[in-house]
């Protein structure tokens, strides 16, 4: 199966399920976690069920596109249920046969894989899922986001596109999956791989990146205080995104790296905070 | 009739399910007595999606209680007002009964209220409904989380629950699931319900299935053998049964299905214990092996159920062994090219703890200890030689790729590198065997060179981790210090090495960083204790292992003296003896320091001349065996001493004397053992 036509098909098999099918947002980030859908989404009591597509960027993972393996940008495919249902394993099982690998003819593994991001604040219960042995999709049952323990649970699954495209097409390296039938994933990114690795770990400035951290802290903060947790938040993102940045560019010392970490899990907490006061501000008005 | 519970859960982590079995038991009996009921037998099995009690005959109603309870005295009933005090309806409450239902009974101390309880036995069906959900309550896990909306906390999700008596359904509901009589089969497959219509048809009715589910662990565990065996017969090898891997799987597959293929022959190449650990610990592959214990090119992967599509399972396990093996060969090369030479290079980028320095300063620490034991042992000149080269590389490996991605192989890797780089085979052995022993009981390096070494590395590591203030403490062991203490301690001893305590603290200490939380002074007795622990697996008693407590005396001396002063002690005369060397011991105590010589010319009594004859007359002994023999010689002259002669006599200069005679006493029964510290025996 395509790479177009997995997403195509994870997104009408989730729509069947009742998700909302929203589009990437517009912002670099490490992880599909950090989309506000999931960030704040899984913060209140509202029943949540969305799912998209998730560019995520990891500057120290690029490799030229050298590396048939590994890449600095890829594609994580989310879905966000909450409350958590009770048939949710079944719900992901026929959603692998939705994209043509019937569970009922591989070997589908869920492999004790306790999920944290230290950035957000945030921690969850699950598995790794594997077929025939490959790693395609981390399944979480959130716990605490930015600090807070939540309920109702949110349920977190993330399918490794790449990892699925290879497997169902039985391709051995990242670039010679078929996007469509005529184009390959290394047409589409290997330019894209070898410009930013260029940038990330010997062009980018450290200097204009460290002054984008202090800028995007401060904003964050001035923002919140005036309930503005919205761009607040995408000034946390930032941050995060440029302190990745400045890790692979090889500016980063281990004590620097235990502090921006904490700086911006404080950044996210001041959010998730302002957030959840104003949801309950409009609770209470009802 | 039988009962039964079944939690059904999503997928368990491996390792939860046969504490959370055990647990089930355990609590089952508990809470069964607590409730009075009886029955014939009860187990526990289960898969990583079921947790399952079955109890064999199970009384249908629980026993009755009748008993009498004393409380205060009858007086206390009523007050003058005609109504029952407050101490009387205290006693009655905390029984469970009406204070009318008191009576007053006559005893030797006068006229008592009573509470006559008695309680009629409960239908067992009723009871179950509370019982069945108390027992998954109890259940504690390593970890546990919250899923749905009342906050309830479990390893997984619960997601069905059977709860039987007989064929009858106990009703009751817990974190939001109702128990039934429906059982669920293997994931992968469309969930249709299993009616389970008793306790005793439940296990066979899961396994006659289209797909069946072994819920036995004993029974899965064979099933899985035979399923690995059968491939292995087909390929005519074995398979490499590792334990705790066939543990694991058995923990995670309800019908575990061998499935047997190919590996490049390109992967050989690899050394075995890297490729075996890749394959076990990275993706849960069974190696397969000759009867030689060669490896093949082979490989058992186990999948959970069958399938119409084996064939493309096995594609998709091999493609990932594949790739697996193709990283690890990667890093090997990659390794093989640097050289342990560039690795050493490289530790001075690695920490070791906080504040004592990085693994360059420690591989300099080493290799000069190592150089200052030998001389000590009497080395020879080829033997320090290559003890020293080995120090030098022990840490190497942690610098190469292959020791990064897998730790466990640290040591084993260096050993690899060093044979690669055609070096002695003493350093090659030496840096393979540098990590043993791995625990309290297992294997010590080999040889001779490899035992110093690995010494060395613990030596090290303990003192600086007592210099930079890390002492275990309790169950906090983070760096494993007690195991490091224990495997130095048997290193010198299969050695038969003349090193003591003192020696191996002290030798240890030096060339370490200053540093402020410095606890180095605890280490003497942190290592006596991994000796003590010895002695008391040889079952030597308490009061013997103290008085042969020595940190000065070579280990395997202090361990030998235990053995015989354990076996001396068999004789009367010698556990007398014991005794008049605690009553010296005491009267010492109160003693100055400073006593003046003994002087014979004030010695008037019989029984203190002849004591001090005895003494004198004490032949010299070679070993501890004669030494202690030759102590029976004293037992009269003592056991006279003290029923005849006062020591704290009003002339000071007779008591300062016999003072004196004493402590010339303690010199030859305290000689080797604290003969004081015996207890008395019989």
């Amino acid at each position: 199966m395509n790479f177009q036509d997995i997403i195509h098909n994870l997104q009408v098999y989730w729509k069947k399920q009742g998700c909302l099918v929203v589009q990437p947002y517009d912002l670099e980030k490490g992880a599909g976690t950090f989309n506000p859908f999931t960030f704040f989404g899984s913060l209140t009591p509202k029943p949540t069920s969305v799912c998209y597509v998730e560019p995520c960027r990891r500057p120290a993972d690029g490799r030229y596109g050298e590396n048939p393996n590994r890449l600095g940008k890829y594609y994580q495919f989310q879905v966000i249920l909450k409350p958590s249902p009770a048939n949710i394993q079944q719900l992901y099982l026929n959603s692998l046969k939705a994209i043509g690998l019937d569970p009922e003819i591989h070997d589908v593994r869920w492999i004790e894989d306790d999920w944290q991001s230290p950035t957000l604040g945030a921690s969850g219960v699950g598995w790794e899922i594997w077929l025939d042995g490959m790693e395609i999709t981390q399944f979480t049952y959130f716990q605490i986001m930015a600090g807070y323990s939540l309920k109702p649970i949110t349920v977190e699954i993330t399918y490794g596109l790449e990892r699925l495209a290879m497997y169902s097409q039985k391709k051995d390296t990242i670039f010679d999956i078929m996007w469509n039938d005529t184009t390959t994933y290394g047409e589409m990114v290997k330019e894209s791989e070898r410009q930013f690795s260029h940038y990330n770990f010997e062009e980018a400035n450290v200097a204009n990146l460290r002054r984008y951290v202090e800028e995007n802290e401060e904003e964050c903060r001035t923002l919140c205080k005036k309930g503005l947790y919205l761009p607040a938040y995408d000034c946390a993102m930032r941050v995060s995104h440029y302190f990745n940045t400045l890790e692979a560019r090889g500016a980063i010392s281990v004590s620097d790296r235990t502090n921006i970490i904490a700086k911006i899990r404080h950044l996210a907490k001041l959010c998730a905070g302002e957030y959840i006061k104003q949801q309950e501000e409009q609770e209470a008005a009802k | 009739m039988n009962a039964l519970l079944q939690i059904g859960t999503e997928h368990l982590p491996a390792r939860f399910l046969r504490p959370a079995l055990e647990q089930l038991k355990e609590n089952a009996i508990k809470i069964l007595a607590e409730n009075r009921l009886n029955y014939n037998s009860l187990e526990t099995y289960g898969t990583y999606k079921k947790l399952v009690l079955e109890i064999q005959n199970l009384a249908a109603i629980s026993e009755d209680i009748s008993k009498e309870v004393k409380g205060p005295p009858a007086k206390l009933l009523k007050g003058a007002d005609g109504k029952f005090t407050p101490q009387a309806l205290g006693f009655a409450a905390k029984n469970g009964i009406k204070a009318e239902q008191l009576i007053v009974k006559e005893t030797d101390k006068g006229p008592f209220i009573y509470s006559d309880i008695k309680i009629k036995g409960i239908k067992t069906e009723k009871l179950l409904t509370t019982i069945f959900p108390e027992l998954i309550k109890s259940l504690n896990f390593a970890k546990n989380m919250v899923w749905e909306d009342s906050g309830f906390r479990f390893a997984r999700p619960i997601r069905s629950i059977i709860a039987l008596y007989g064929s009858k359904i106990i009703k009751f509901e817990i974190a939001g699931v109702k128990s039934s009589n429906k059982a669920y089969g293997l994931s992968s497959f469309k969930q249709t319900p299993i009616i389970i219509k008793s306790p005793e048809a439940y296990k066979d009715a899961l396994k006659n299935q289209i797909h069946p589910i072994l819920v036995d662990i004993e029974e899965r565990k064979k099933a899985l053998i035979r399923s690995i065996e059968g491939c292995t017969k087909l390929l005519g090898y074995q398979a490499d049964l590792d334990e705790d891997l066939i543990n694991e799987t058995v923990n995670f597959t309800e019908h575990p299905i061998a499935l047997a293929g190919d590996m490049a022959l390109s992967f050989m190449k690899l050394p075995k214990k890297l490729l075996t650990t890749v394959l076990k610990t990275q993706i849960k592959m069974f190696p397969v092996v000759d009867k030689k214990g060669e490896l093949q090119p082979h490989f058992i992967a186990v999948r959970d159920g069958v399938s119409v599509n084996q064939e493309e399972v096995k594609t998709g396990f091999k493609n990932v062994m594949t790739a697996r093996l193709t990283d690890a060969v990667f890093f090997f090369e990659n390794d093989l090219k640097l050289g342990l030479d560039n690795m050493r290079k490289k530790l001075k980028n690695i920490n070791f703890i906080d504040g004592m320095g990085t693994m360059e300063d420690k591989t300099k620490r080493i290799t000069s200890l190592t150089s200052a034991l030998a001389k000590l042992l009497n080395f020879n000149s080829t033997e320090t030689e290559n003890a020293k080269q080995a120090a030098g590389y022990a840490y190497a490996d942690l610098a190469s790729s292959v020791v990064y991605e897998f730790t466990d192989l640290q040591g084993y890797m260096g050993g690899v590198y060093a044979q690669k780089e055609n070096r002695v085979p003493d350093v090659c052995t030496a840096l393979e065997e540098f990590y043993l022993p791995l625990s309290a009981s297992s294997e010590l390096p080999k040889t001779k060179v490899g035992s110093l070494v690995s010494l060395a590395g613990k030596l090290d590591t303990l003192a600086a981790n007592f210099k930079a203030g890390q002492v275990p403490s309790g169950s906090q062991d983070p760096f494993a210090l007690r195991r490091q203490a224990m495997g130095a301690v048997r290193i010198v001893l299969a050695n038969n090495w003349p090193l003591s305590i003192n020696q191996l603290a002290e030798l240890s200490s030096k060339n370490l960083p200053e540093s402020e939380n410095n606890q180095l002074a605890q280490l003497p007795e942190f290592l006596w204790q991994r000796l003590q622990n010895i002695l008391e697996e040889k079952e030597i008693p308490e009061d013997i292992i103290s008085a042969v407590k020595n940190f000065d005396m070579p280990l395997n001396i202090v361990l030998a003296n235990a053995a015989i002063l354990a076996e001396q002690l068999k004789s009367e005369t010698l556990q007398a003896v014991a005794e008049s060397a605690k009553r010296v011991a005491n009267i010492l105590k109160q003693a100055s320091q400073n006593l003046p010589a003994l002087k014979i010319s004030l010695l008037k009594e019989q029984e203190e001349i002849y004591l001090n004859k005895a003494v004198d007359n004490l032949p010299k002994a070679q070993d501890f065996a004669t030494e202690l023999k030759n102590l029976s010689a004293l037992k009269q002259p003592l056991e006279d001493f003290f029923a005849k002669i006062m020591v704290n006599v009003k002339e000071e200069e007779i008591k300062q004397n016999r003072l004196a005679l004493l402590t010339k006493v303690k010199m030859v029964l305290f000689k080797t053992a604290d003969l004081g510290k015996l207890k008395k025996r019989g």
